[in-house]
């Protein structure tokens, strides 16, 4: 697997990738990009703890651990590297920290899982800023019983039980739909960020 | 896409929705742990799960600084670091920390300003005295004077009512209590609650085995279990859907109170005394207790009853639930292994999947003289599932048609009640989805039924059978006339083994 670990260097000299931002730039200027790399990445940090919490209620409580942790070590992080992999890293380890005080219980990946999953955003981190975009983007191209439905599941936050209760259908059928639309909008993230690419 | 990875990813979706009984949690963290690599098939799905939250806002947002009244934030606490462990007490994890405060609020700010709610350390510290949290709601109003509930939806000791609505407290050391409708309550800790009026439902880890829901009339002691209470009209209802519960009348005789276990339901009246509360509707999926009458739930069965009394330690309840009826539902009141399935992979037959279904008790499939009454609400299929080892008895074969289907019952582990170490020598154990460890057939038959009437079921049939046999107690479901007579063609000419 990628190394999942932070990288908490000193700093480099150098251009950023993402900011412009130079390790000589002062103090200010560099809380001021950094907020601003923090809040631009929240959802793809969010995804990747919620992810990697499958199952699990705490990914916005793991996500504040993961920004205070970030925040902490502002002053190590290299304005020449993407920032994304670095809060990766964090993120992981609150993941970790958070996995470890639960009871086994309530533990559905392996350790080995997660850290296959971490490895998969880490690759696909590149394209991460665009992502929440290309969502936006394929929603839109719903149809209106398909929107109605993740509206009623995602932003209305609407049980399934009720969900089906209201089209009188069992449950499971209403999972089968939104696991069909989760999986077609998979791929229309995918085609919409590759023809953008080019 | 080979078996365990299809059963990975349905396995994923059903956690994802919250439909995940605990059997299939269990049977993802066991797929999980013996082939990793299947995450990758469903990273992607998580990753833009994971996203729809985001943009939709479904995570718990702290209320903005502004907002936070200063009686929530008590000077002394802020600074006092919190000792706990607790896997959902976020707060205590924060307050030791050497992070500065002076650098938490200005990043708080900062995030703020631009429009990011989720972090919020000051926020999070109004939260300090909260016991639980709200995490699922639905068309609740809540009353003046809630003054348990946080700007943040978490909850503290203190007042909850609400005049409609159903919602979920998630206790941060574990219990889960469903309260559904006009109800009225007092958290007094994260370990007691008094329920005024409404009802609710608790499921409760063994880590907190002592959650107490007391009433005017009735104090519940969990042990170890999933329990519902009912406060209403000079009356409490009780019912155990899981475990064990030791139940107190408040007034009355018996003050010590008795045990309930899995199965068993009591009203307690002004006068203490236990009767005995036969009818219990369970909400879509069986997941909840639903506290309005039977007959109210929407059901096509209007009510269940039988000729088992007269004895004080009768206690059994049916237990009716609303398209109840799917692979892996659980068969009877009284056991928390045995689950319908289809006999092939194709699941149970599309006339059945989706019915409403009614768990008998298993304990009473000896009883010669047993006998259910079941009265319908509107025109309706009534199918009753009887077991093949046994031939029908003739209440059935006079009274229903035999649909010439069969399905089957997966029984589980057959050694539950021993000493936990022992259970491991027990190869049985319960499997999801149709046509997996199928322990007994059973055949289908159908019964015809007009609106308001009511038929009468016999006992599971005659001691012994062909061989000498056991056998387990039938099952009862039923569909509206008209929903299945379709899928009752297609079911017949597809659904798997038939008989002769």
């Amino acid at each position: 697997m990628a190394d999942p670990e932070p990288d908490t260097a000193t700093d480099r000299a150098g251009p950023s990738n993402e900011t412009g931002l130079s390790n000589e730039t002062g103090p200010s200027d560099r809380t001021g990009q950094f907020v601003q790399l923090l809040t631009t990445h929240q959802p793809q940090i969010y995804a990747y703890i919620a992810s990697a919490l499958f199952g699990d209620s705490a990914a916005s409580d793991v996500l504040q651990d993961t920004n205070l942790s970030l925040w902490a070590q502002m002053d190590r992080y290299d304005f020449s590297r993407p920032f994304l992999p670095w809060a990766f890293g964090f993120a992981r380890q609150q993941v970790m920290a958070y996995r470890k005080k639960c009871s086994r219980s309530r533990l559905l990946f392996c350790d080995e899982s997660i850290n296959l999953l971490t490895d998969h955003f880490l690759e696909s981190s590149a394209h991460s800023d665009t992502r929440l975009a290309a969502l936006e983007k394929c929603l839109k191209r719903l149809s209106p019983p398909q929107a109605e439905l993740i509206h009623d599941r995602y932003s209305a936050k609407t049980p399934v039980q009720l969900i089906a209760r209201r089209l009188e259908v069992p449950a499971h059928s209403v999972s089968s739909r939104l696991h069909r639309l989760r999986k077609i909008l998979v791929t229309c993230v995918q085609q919409t960020i590759a023809s953008e690419a080019h | 896409m080979d078996a365990p990875m299809r059963e990975f990813q349905r396995l994923t979706r059903l956690v994802l929705d919250d439909l995940a009984t605990e059997s299939e949690q269990v049977e993802l963290t066991r797929l999980s742990a013996a082939q990793p690599e299947l995450v990758k098939a469903v990273v992607e799905e998580l990753a833009i799960d994971g996203l729809l939250k985001w943009r939709s806002g479904s995570l718990s947002v702290s209320a903005p600084i502004s907002e936070v009244p200063n009686s929530e934030v008590p000077s002394s606490e802020i600074s006092t670091p919190i000792p706990t462990p607790v896997c959902r007490e976020r707060v205590a994890s924060l307050a030791p920390r050497s992070i500065p405060w002076g650098v938490g609020v200005l990043a708080a700010t900062i995030l703020l300003a631009l429009g990011y709610g989720v972090w919020s350390p000051v926020g999070k510290w109004a939260d300090r005295t909260a016991v639980a949290d709200i995490v699922e709601q639905d068309g609740v109003v809540w009353e003046q004077g809630a003054s348990a509930l946080l700007a943040s939806g978490a909850v503290r000791p203190g007042r909850l009512a609400s005049t409609r609505g159903d919602y979920t407290l998630q206790f941060r050391d574990g219990p889960t209590v469903r309260v559904q409708g006009s109800s009225s309550l007092e958290i007094k800790s994260k370990m007691l609650v008094r329920l005024d009026h409404g009802t609710a439902t608790a499921k409760v880890p063994e880590n907190s085995v002592g959650f107490t829901i007391q009433s005017a009339l009735v104090d519940v002691v969990d042990q170890g279990t999933e329990f519902g209470i009912s406060v209403g009209d000079g009356r409490a209802d009780v019912v155990v859907f899981d475990g064990e519960v030791d139940v107190k009348p408040n007034h009355g005789k018996s003050p010590s109170g008795r045990r309930l276990t899995e199965g068993q339901a009591v009203g307690v009246g002004q006068a203490g005394d236990l009767d005995r509360l036969t009818d219990v509707r369970r909400d879509l999926d069986g997941r909840w207790w639903r506290g309005d009458r039977p007959g109210n739930d929407g059901s096509v069965i209007k009510s269940v009853s039988d000729n088992i009394g007269g004895s004080t330690d009768v206690y059994m309840c049916y237990q009716t639930t609303r398209h109840g009826l799917r692979d892996d539902a659980l068969a009877y009141s009284d056991n928390p292994h045995h689950q319908w399935n289809g006999l092939t992979q194709d699941g149970l037959p599309d006339f059945l999947r989706g019915a409403d279904y009614i768990r008998t008790f298993n304990h009473y499939r000896y009883m010669t003289y047993f006998e259910m009454s079941v009265e319908i609400a509107r025109p309706a299929n009534v199918y009753v599932l009887a077991d093949n080892r046994v031939p029908p008895p003739h209440w059935l074969t006079e009274g229903f048609e035999d649909t010439g289907v069969d399905i089957g019952l997966d029984e589980g582990p057959w050694l539950d009640a021993i000493p936990e170490e022992y259970r491991k020598l027990d190869v049985n154990t319960t499997a999801v989805g149709g046509g997996n460890s199928i322990d007994n057939v059973f055949s289908v038959w159908r019964r015809e039924c007009h609106e308001g009437q009511t038929i009468h079921l016999g006992s599971a049939g005659e001691h012994g059978g062909e061989g000498g046999q056991g056998r387990s107690m039938y099952g009862v479901a039923a569909t509206p006339q008209g929903r299945d007579d379709s899928a009752m063609t297609q079911g017949s000419a597809s659904q798997g083994p038939k008989r002769p």
